[in-house]
């Protein structure tokens, strides 16, 4: 490990520190236990986190998005930010840490064990000195984050919905939050997901106009963001529309995820920015 | 001092016999006035509930007279013979009676095992038997004791988490799926007890819409009048599916007033949003492949007393912990006891020094002349260190016998003995 990546690790740590704590307030189920320590670990976290990040993008001299390292550490900062926002609102959210959490932590070990970048080819280094870029960057990652956060919602919500039609009661029935905190959750982050991707590949199209004189090559990675865009939109407006809610909005969110990790992740193999 | 209680409860006397027993709050002051004579009982306190009728009492003599006097004042008291309830009483002295109280306070003797309401009926007997002016020292160490520890078994084992009555657990189960019940809509169809039970719990947590419909309307109205709650026909029922978040079915009949389509339709109306049906009505009244509906959650009678067992079967496990809890109390308990009670026998055996020491320098101070200042601080000092060295290994073996109650009787009379031969020499250098 490099020197600069002390910081992501002392986040990490942070991170699970606050979600061991998160976790044994749940379970000692007693009001003993404040919620303060939380708080300073996840910001002491935050802000080694988002410190590496500055550092590596002065490093590099662009925002960092390009190396696998990057792409996690960033993704993982989002969530922790989305979740950040969701908790402020309403203490229920508490619960729902110990299920986004670890998947923070999971992204910035991947993200500490991955190899930083170093050279970038020349017709890169000149996309990346756009304007356009750093935007279109941060609102796909606000995007992730607020599907990734539905489609946990939306978990939670199915299993839940599974022990509560069986009748049978478990670990599940006695820590998730209600049905309708977690369709609340799944909703709000849809809204808020949908609205970054439209601003993020909106973006994204500003960004290939300025960079690339073709408009359309057809290119598989803008037609399955379209894909993905136009499910939301689908969902969104049955959701608005003819009240689609419960078991059925709560698969169409984790379908819509899958999708959009598959771009995601084939964005990354096929070498897009995205 | 010895801690005696009296008593008995839903396991030992039917309720007959308890209604016979039990103290009104009026008669509850004069009552323990009676109880509390100052000689035989000191301090007393009665506990008086729908399933028990006990009494706590401290006594400073024997705990044989404390007993008779107890009898004596339920046989005054109560217009029922002793024979009538002499077999279901029970009666615990000392750390028994300890236990018991602190098990009591905690839940664990009730009928419904860990149930919270007691709590606050100890705590009302206790303040009754404060105003009343029959509380003291012991009392006064031992109730708080019992309070805290009641909490520290609610906190940190989960014997009240639960739900366990089928009023509460179809309100938990209602919490499950809408979170906050303040803006949900309950619709009542049929206004049997049960039902108005299973209303109560839900605008105990701040349900405020009530619907109710029932075949007979004056009853309906009459219940209406109770919750504030409007009422439907039974015409109504079909189109007034689409408002309620949770219905409770309680009507009688061999038909199935609420149907598959009724609701198929309403959850239409509804926008999905979930519906929570509670059918306690046997035979069943909501077509039971309701349950099948998306986002439709049925629950029938069986279903919620299964829960409640489940969750009550969860409550005796937990018990066993909460029992450690107890045992490790009663055992701190009685040593903070016992120090409390040496205390005083202490402070009496080093003020007899202390006269004696003072005395004799008094009588002899006229032939020591006039004494400087530091003089007079050194012979004091002087008398102040031989009492503590004379004293130190009696207090001493006083504090462990109060650790260690199996000596404490022994170690007690010693002391009285020391006291009573440093009398002795009092009275006869004053006949000197």
């Amino acid at each position: 490990m490099e020197r600069a990546d002390r910081l992501l690790l002392v986040s990490a740590i942070a991170y699970v520190l606050a979600v061991l704590y998160l976790s044994a307030i749940l379970r000692s189920r007693s009001a003993r236990l404040r919620t303060w320590p939380v708080a300073l670990a996840l910001a002491a976290g935050l802000g080694a986190h988002t410190a590496w990040l500055v550092r590596a993008a002065i490093r590099f001299g662009h925002v960092p998005i390009i190396s696998t390292q990057e792409v996690f550490a960033l993704l993982a900062w989002a969530i922790l930010v989305y979740y950040l926002l969701l908790r402020r609102t309403r203490p229920w959210a508490d619960i729902f840490g110990v299920f986004v959490l670890p998947i923070v932590v999971l992204f910035v070990l991947v993200a500490l064990v991955s190899t930083g970048f170093t050279l970038l080819p020349q017709e890169l280094e000149n996309i990346l000195r756009m304007p356009a870029l750093p935007l279109h960057i941060g609102f796909m990652m606000l995007a992730y984050a607020g599907f990734l956060i539905a489609f946990l919602a939306a978990l939670m919500y199915l299993l839940q919905e599974r022990e509560l039609k069986r009748k049978r009661f478990g670990f599940i029935y006695r820590y998730f939050p209600s049905l309708s905190t977690c369709e609340t959750i799944g909703y709000r982050s849809l809204l808020l997901g949908f609205l970054m991707l439209t601003l993020g590949i909106g973006m994204g199209i500003i960004l290939l106009r300025r960079s690339d004189p073709v408009f359309w090559r057809g290119d598989p990675i803008i037609v399955l963001a379209l894909i993905t865009w136009i499910f939301y939109l689908i969902v969104v407006h049955y959701r608005l529309a003819a009240g689609w809610r419960g078991r059925r909005a709560a698969l169409l969110l984790i379908i819509g995820f899958l999708a959009t990790a598959a771009t995601f992740v084939s964005a990354r193999l096929f070498g897009h920015i995205l | 001092m010895t801690i005696v209680l009296v008593g008995l409860n839903h396991r030992t006397a039917p309720i007959e016999v308890r209604e016979c027993l039990a103290f009104t709050e009026a008669e509850l002051p004069e009552a323990l006035r009676q109880l509390v004579d100052g000689t035989t009982i000191a301090e007393g306190l009665i506990l008086s509930t729908c399933n028990r009728v006990e009494i706590l009492a401290v006594t400073p003599g024997a705990e044989r007279a404390a007993l008779e006097r107890i009898r004596a004042f339920l046989r005054d008291q109560r217009p029922i013979p002793p024979s009538a309830y002499e077999a279901a009483l029970y009666v615990r002295v000392d750390r028994e009676a300890v236990r018991h109280l602190f098990r009591v306070t905690a839940g664990l003797d009730s009928l419904v095992l860990g149930e919270p309401q007691i709590f606050g009926q100890v705590k009302e007997a206790y303040a009754r038997a404060i105003a009343a002016g029959t509380v003291g020292k012991t009392l006064h160490l031992l109730l708080p004791r019992a309070f805290s520890i009641a909490k520290r078994v609610r906190t940190e084992t989960a014997i009240g988490e639960e739900a366990v009555s089928v009023g509460s657990v179809a309100v938990e189960l209602a919490r499950k799926i809408f979170d906050d019940l303040r803006e949900r809509t309950v619709l009542l169809v049929g206004a049997g007890e049960m039902a108005e039970l299973t209303v109560r719990h839900l605008l105990a947590s701040r349900v405020r819409h009530v619907l109710i419909c029932n075949r007979t309307r004056e009853r309906a109205e009459q219940l209406a009048a109770r919750f504030s709650a409007e009422v439907l026909s039974l015409e109504e029922l079909p189109t007034s599916l689409a408002r309620a978040d949770i219905l409770i079915c309680s009507a009688g009949g061999t038909e199935y007033i609420v149907r598959r389509e009724h609701v198929a339709t309403a959850m239409l109306a509804r926008r999905n949003r979930p519906l929570f049906l509670i059918d306690i009505s046997v035979p069943r009244t909501v077509e039971p492949n309701v349950g099948q509906l998306a986002n439709v959650f049925l629950y029938d009678i069986d279903d919620l007393e299964q829960i409640a067992r489940t969750h009550l079967e969860h409550r005796r496990d937990e018990a066993v912990r909460a029992e450690a809890i107890v045992d490790q109390a009663v055992e701190t308990f009685m040593k903070s006891l016992r120090s409390l009670e040496i205390g005083p026998v202490i402070a009496a055996f080093r003020r007899r020094l202390e006269e004696i020491a003072y005395g004799e320098l008094e009588r002899h101070r006229r032939y020591l002349g006039a004494l400087t200042p530091e003089q007079e601080r050194a012979l004091r000092h002087l008398l102040e260190s031989i009492i503590s060295k004379f004293a130190h290994p009696a207090i001493a073996r006083l504090h462990r016998a109060a650790r260690d109650d199996a000596r404490r009787p022994e170690e007690l009379s010693a002391l009285e003995l020391w006291s009573d031969i440093l009398d002795a020499q009092e009275r006869s250098s004053l006949r000197e």
